[in-house]
């Protein structure tokens, strides 16, 4: 009949329709499966939020995420997406490494980057030995991670003290003044420091007028200050940290001891300099980076920075995100040259490479025999409050020295790092 | 060795120092004696009090913050005292132990305001820098803070001797029978009590914070010198609070100049040996604390 | 006792589900043996020590420094440090065996902080601040205890040696003569004994466990550190003890720890201003359930029975609120 053959028609219109729908249906979950995203890499981030570092801690990990976003928006590294997690160190070794081993035990992660002070970078450069996991130390300066208690699986991408007083010592010889008095700060990195200033006397040919400990939680720096100025140096060697460097200025400028010499304090963080203001933030330091350098990328890489943490307390790049940033992004370089998450070809492929894209004049070194990051260094000094026009440019370099001669040499290396074999393989 | 410059100098430190400590110990002290309460967030008090000089200075100026920051932090310590009540009478381990859970959190809403990056505080303008007396180089603003103090040393003196209600707070120290007995308003005594206490640590802070750096842990430390500065001068004494600050004051001041290392230890040794040899401090009268 | 040697127990097991790990669960365990045996001090006879974290650390300096440099190994280093964090708690206790109340907790206190100067001091050996690192685990009667889960057991072997003897300790008759203390100093003088003899007693085995603690907490890190030391960490294993109810049950230490140490770790996870929480929680606990969870718990199910000497006390001295 012509109403079946028509309902016929229609039924098998629409069995058709349906037909093709569930057909289009069913394959597309598929290649939508297909098309899935692979399982995320986790990234595990150490910084501190809270103690001595907490400002610096902030900053670096402001660095860490810019590039990690800047990869996930590329699509990820090696086609998968990069998730974070971060754990507040504290500035303290013993809660470092508890939170460490959650973020290995429960979070599972694949790499690990951060570390400002010395003390959380060793035992958690350890940890992550015997593990296999790769660890990059972007902001501590420590010269230990780098020589005895260097690890295979251990990155440094700041300066170390070595490198600060060997720049430093002829520059500030040469134009400061030979005489020279040195503040210790009295803990292992204040020591070091200071061992490194003494080594370093004996080449640039200064005199160490006197040397005076500073105890941690100092806070009254008169018998200091009058000691110094009883001495008469030329320059003040101010090898101290944290917040007793932050209270030092304070008294140095209420008592105007900051006119009786050139002030040097070796190392330098920005985040510290923009809690005193350029008044009490005064003197000669050694850096790895200022927002303000003129080299290629560097307007760029500010302008990216500002726009993604203008809410920050600190809205603009310093030497400290710098390094979280380059440390992140060259790691995430690394797994895509190498093209799996394999500890060790990772490994591979961050020893010896060079990285020109850095914003400064020289290209830095990942040196294999120490994993030590090769870097220049500048010499700058705090402008003066009046030199100061807009808020955060704070500093001016005054000169430079390319890597060669600042980082250390292979024959003073004491670094003996852990066979392939020994290093437990992760990843992959 | 020092020579007589650094001597002087470190002798003027020890007796700013220990005037400060003095005020903060008092603050303490009160509490301690009228409640037997050990405030354990009286370090974050004086904290607050730094960084409230720090949030009004802009506006008020150092001044203004020196009157208001007081009665910020006073009505601090009032809000506490709501909580801390509720543990009179039972063994002092409690109060204390509440002390120490609200040091916790104020700390933490301290860093969830200022974060936790340090802030410096300037000194008012016309005391900024040193000055020169013979051979002596010195801090105008560490004199402006030892007269300061000995100001408020002896309003909390005359308070507490010359007024009916001082009268009462040191009755209520002492006995709470015979307070009740008189008619006298527990509850609100010991309320006002407290917020005086707060009050002095905040405004101790004040002065306190163009010397040290703002930071939200200062308090933490500000609390062990008010505690050893009660152990040695003896709790519910007034004078004692005064002369145990100073003797803090000057040998921290003074081991600074001799073993600078040690000069947290020598703190610390200086109670234990009071402790040990008398217990009630120099100057301490019998409390229920011994009971 | 049997149930909660049981939960420990299968627990490696259970934790991965409820977002917990390993390592989690085996310092619950060690910060149980500190916290039991510390409780024999406070809740038992009722004297509030509060420097105890440093005990606790210099266990695990002993264990460290020794097996660094001196002997290496497993079983010495960690004898060493029992036998000398007591050793050194014998020596405070002999100091301030003969007080009590404020006195003793600041004498504690001050006791606390002189030997975290002293970690410092001795920087040489201790490593400063920034810790005594590269420990090893050697292996227990032949088996490997590098590994999370071995470790676990090993530390679960020590938790319930302890648990028992603390238990018996608790019940012996030394056990009733400091709970008389704890009730009264003076009447337990009156009636004859040498209460300072006891108190010293029972803060050098305090310390015995806290030294037991602190050494297997240094392997468990692989270093010793002076962060448990320091002032605000010896407040926590007061809390502890206080939240499950230290005055209550013989148990509460236990209770305590793993809910502390469960809700820092939760806390963390979800804000960065967890402290905040955790300072709100501690002031909560004291203002509404200061017996603890298992005086709660206890109070709830016996009414009549339950008895905190201390609420007993003050009630009769007539304190008002």
């Amino acid at each position: 009949m012509k109403s079946t053959g028509f309902k016929l028609t229609r039924r098998a219109l629409l069995k058709t329709a349906i037909g093709i729908g569930a057909g289009v249906g069913f394959t597309g979950p598929w290649r939508w499966a297909r098309a899935q995203p692979k399982k995320p890499i986790v990234i595990g981030l150490t910084c501190d939020a809270t103690g001595t570092f907490a400002d610096s801690g902030q900053a670096d990990r402001r660095g860490m995420i810019l590039a990690i976003e800047e990869f996930n928006a590329k699509g990820g590294v090696i086609g998968r997406p990069i998730e974070h997690k971060w754990e507040d160190t504290e500035t303290d070794a013993s809660v470092a490494v508890r939170k460490a081993q959650r973020l290995i035990e429960r979070d599972k992660i694949d790499f690990m980057i951060g570390a400002l002070s010395s003390g959380v970078a060793a035992p958690l450069s350890e940890l992550a030995q015997r593990y296999g996991i790769i660890y990059c130390n972007s902001n501590s300066s420590a010269d230990s991670v780098t020589n005895e208690k260097c690890q295979r699986v251990n990155f440094v991408w700041d300066a170390n003290n070595w490198m600060f007083a060997n720049a430093l010592g002829p520059l500030v010889a040469k134009n400061l003044g030979t005489k020279w008095f040195i503040l210790t700060h009295d803990y292992v990195w204040g020591k070091n420091a200071t061992a490194a200033t003494r080594e370093n006397m004996k080449k640039v040919g200064s005199e160490e007028l006197g040397e005076l400990m500073i105890p941690q939680g100092t806070r009254d720096f008169s018998a200091q200050l009058l000691r110094i100025r009883s001495a008469k140096p030329q320059v003040v060697i101010a090898n101290v940290a944290g917040i007793e460097q932050t209270a030092l200025r304070e008294q140095a400028y209420e008592f105007g001891s900051d006119k009786d010499a050139a002030w040097v304090f070796p190392q330098q963080d920005f985040p510290d300099m923009v809690t005193l203001g350029a008044k009490k933030a005064f003197g000669y330091f050694c850096t790895t980076w200022h927002y303000t350098l003129k080299e290629a990328g560097v307007k760029e890489f500010t302008e990216r920075f500002s726009k993604r943490w203008a809410s920050s307390s600190i809205p603009v790049p310093d030497n400290v995100s710098v390094n979280g940033y380059i440390a992140t992004r060259e790691l995430l370089r690394a797994i895509e040259r190498a093209g799996t998450m394999r500890n060790h070809e990772v490994i591979k492929a961050l020893e010896g490479h060079v990285i020109k894209d850095n914003y400064r004049k020289y290209p830095s070194t990942i040196r294999p025999w120490d994993h030590l990051v090769g870097q220049m260094l500048y010499l700058a000094r705090t402008k003066k409050e009046s030199e100061v026009k807009e808020k955060f440019d704070m500093i001016e370099m005054l000169s430079d020295i390319p890597p060669e001669l600042a980082a250390p040499p292979q024959s003073i290396s004491k670094c003996k790092l852990q066979s392939f074999a020994e290093t437990p393989v992760y990843g992959g | 060795m020092p020579d007589l410059a650094e001597l002087v100098t470190q002798l003027l430190n020890g007796v700013v120092l220990g005037l400060l400590y003095a005020i903060i110990a008092l603050g303490f002290m009160l509490i301690l004696g009228t409640m037997e309460v050990i405030n354990f967030s009286h370090g974050v008090l004086f904290a607050l009090g730094g960084y409230s000089a720090l949030a009004l200075g802009p506006y008020v100026g150092w001044w203004g913050a020196l009157l208001l920051a007081p009665l910020i932090v006073g009505g601090v310590g009032l809000l506490l005292e709501l909580g801390v009540r509720r543990t009179y009478g039972r063994d002092p381990l409690f109060g204390l132990l509440f002390t120490f859970g609200a040091a916790l959190a104020l700390e933490e809403v301290i860093r969830i305001i200022w974060g936790p990056r340090g802030y410096t505080v300037s000194a008012p303008a016309f005391v900024a820098g040193p000055f020169h007396w013979g051979f002596l180089f010195y801090s105008k603003y560490r004199v402006l803070v030892a007269l300061l103090a000995v100001v408020l040393l002896g309003l909390v003196w005359a308070f507490l001797e010359r007024t009916p209600y001082g009268a009462m707070i040191k009755a209520g120290a002492h006995d709470h029978e015979m307070v009740r007995a008189l008619g006298i308003n527990l509850t609100r005594l010991r309320a006002v009590v407290f917020a005086l206490g707060a009050a002095l640590a905040g405004v101790a802070g004040v002065i306190a914070a163009p010397m040290w750096s703002l930071k939200p842990t200062v308090g933490a430390e500000a609390v062990m010198p008010a505690f050893i500065v009660v152990v040695i001068g003896g709790i519910g004494s007034f004078p004692g609070a005064v002369i145990g600050g100073l003797l803090l004051g000057l040998t921290s001041g003074l081991s600074n100049l001799i073993v600078p290392r040690g000069s947290i230890l020598v703190m610390y040794a200086l109670m234990t040996v009071i402790l040990l040899w008398r217990p009630r401090g120099l100057r301490g009268q019998k409390s229920m604390l011994e009971l | 006792m049997l149930a909660m040697f049981g939960v420990f127990l299968g627990l490696p097991a259970i934790l991965p589900w409820i977002g917990g790990y390993t390592y989690l669960g085996t310092e619950v365990m060690i910060w149980a043996i500190f916290a039991l045996g510390y409780n024999l001090l406070l809740g038992y006879t009722g004297l509030p020590a509060f420097g105890h974290g440093a005990f606790f650390g210099i266990g695990g300096y002993f264990l460290a420094v020794s097996q660094k440099w001196w002997t290496g190994g497993l079983w010495l280093p960690l004898l060493i440090g029992i036998l000398g964090t007591a050793a050194c708690g014998a020596l405070v206790a002999l100091l301030v065996a003969r007080k009590r109340g404020i006195y003793f907790a600041l004498l504690t206190i001050a006791f606390g902080v002189m030997f975290w100067f002293l970690v410092f001091v001795l920087g040489a050996w201790t490593g400063g601040e920034d810790g005594l690192t590269g420990l090893q685990r050697p292996s227990a009667a032949g088996v490997d205890l590098r590994g999370n889960l071995a470790f676990y057991y090993f530390v679960y072997a020590f938790f319930v040696v302890s648990t028992i003897v603390l238990w018996r300790i608790v019940r012996s008759p030394f056990g009733q003569v400091i709970g008389a203390i704890k009730q009264s100093e003076t009447r337990a003088r009156a009636v004859g004994y040498d209460t300072a003899r006891y108190k010293w007693a029972v803060f050098t085995l305090s310390c015995v466990f806290a030294g037991l603690a602190g050494g297997l907490y240094a392997l468990a890190r692989f270093g010793a550190f002076p962060e448990p030391m320091s002032l605000q960490q010896s407040g926590n294993v007061v809390l502890m003890c206080l939240i499950g109810g230290g005055f209550a049950s013989f148990y509460g230490p236990a209770l305590g720890v793993a809910v502390f140490l469960v809700l820092r770790d939760f806390f963390s996870t979800m804000t960065d201003h967890w402290m905040l929480l955790y300072g709100l929680v501690f002031m909560a606990i004291i203002l509404f359930m200061p017996e603890g969870i298992l005086g709660l718990v206890k109070r709830l199910r016996q009414p009549a029975a339950f008895h905190d000497t201390r609420e007993a006390e003050a009630a009769r001295t007539g304190e008002d609120q």
